[in-house]
């Protein structure tokens, strides 16, 4: 029997597969919190962790790996780079827990965490 | 032979002013079609050949890091679409170029992890499943168009002692 294009299996598991990908897209964009700390990490280890609520002024970080990263307005973006493909450049700003940038080339990753632990009240 | 397809593609694909409408790191994915082609009509070593080329083609025009997320994208993407051309007869074109293009970013993103020394590159993935879905549909549609034609291609080529 000759391989087809598509199957009804196929693609029922096609539109599962994208329905809930996509599910799972928007409720992360959707529940997604604005996050307190960025923490920049180079080679696995953590290089500087920022609070973002505390950032007024544009804040700009050079590290020495050719990598610009800066900060304003609680976001926090990688301004340059030297890599070639630009990916993190490209991600662009960051602000809400769990977002993340990346430039591999670069071996430099910004996450946004929550509030720190220490300094996270709640109150009821 | 097939390994210029390869290059060509992505090389075209290149020419695609693409990233004012994909995420970052997102990409159509051409030269898995020639990855593919290998996988369904060669074997799984013209298959893994194919990518080898396409990684160290990568390395050398934008550097090792390239090199080391297009080898692991492109083998763990060829592990895949081999076992399904192999094993399963009823999965159908679209579906295999989906699942290809989908553990092509996986492996991507595995290699990133590991290089960076970080689990964050896995916050990509949401919207490279997204796009994964709409190229790896397009590339299994592309293939099984061009399929017919490429193995009369073969069959000449390898009649002539050129294969």
């Amino acid at each position: 029997m000759k391989r087809k294009l598509i199957t009804k299996k196929d693609a029922v598991i096609i539109a599962v597969i994208t329905v809930v990908s996509a599910a799972l897209l928007l409720a992360g964009k959707t529940f997604a919190v604005r996050g307190e700390r960025a923490v920049i990490s180079v080679d696995g280890k953590v290089y500087k962790e920022i609070s973002l609520s505390s950032v007024s002024k544009k804040t700009q970080f050079s590290l020495d790996n050719g990598v610009v990263i800066t900060a304003e307005n609680g976001k926090i973006y990688f301004s340059q780079s030297d890599c070639r493909d630009k990916i993190c450049v490209k991600t662009g700003e960051i602000s809400k827990t769990g977002e993340a940038a990346v430039c591999a080339p670069n071996k430099t990753v910004i996450e946004i965490k929550g509030a720190d632990r220490a300094d996270s009240i709640i109150t009821y | 032979m097939l390994s210029a397809v390869a290059l060509t593609l992505s090389f075209l694909e290149g020419l695609i002013p693409v990233s004012a409408f994909m995420p970052p790191g997102a990409k159509a994915g051409f030269s898995n079609i020639a990855t593919m082609f290998a996988a369904s009509s060669m074997g799984f070593v013209p298959a893994s050949a194919v990518t080898l080329i396409k990684a160290l083609f990568a390395g050398v025009t934008r550097g090792p890091t390239a090199f080391v997320m297009s080898f692991a994208g492109g083998m763990l993407s060829t592990v895949v679409m081999y076992f399904l051309f192999r094993f399963s007869k009823n999965t159908g074109y679209m579906l295999i170029g989906i699942a290809s293009a989908l553990s092509h970013n996986f492996g991507q993103l595995a290699a990133a992890c590991v290089m960076t020394g970080n689990a964050a590159a896995l916050g990509y993935a949401p919207v490279l499943i997204i796009s994964g879905i709409v190229t790896g549909a397009v590339t299994g549609s592309v293939l099984r168009a061009a399929v017919p034609a490429l193995l009369k291609l073969e069959k000449t080529l390898v009649g002539k002692g050129e294969g």
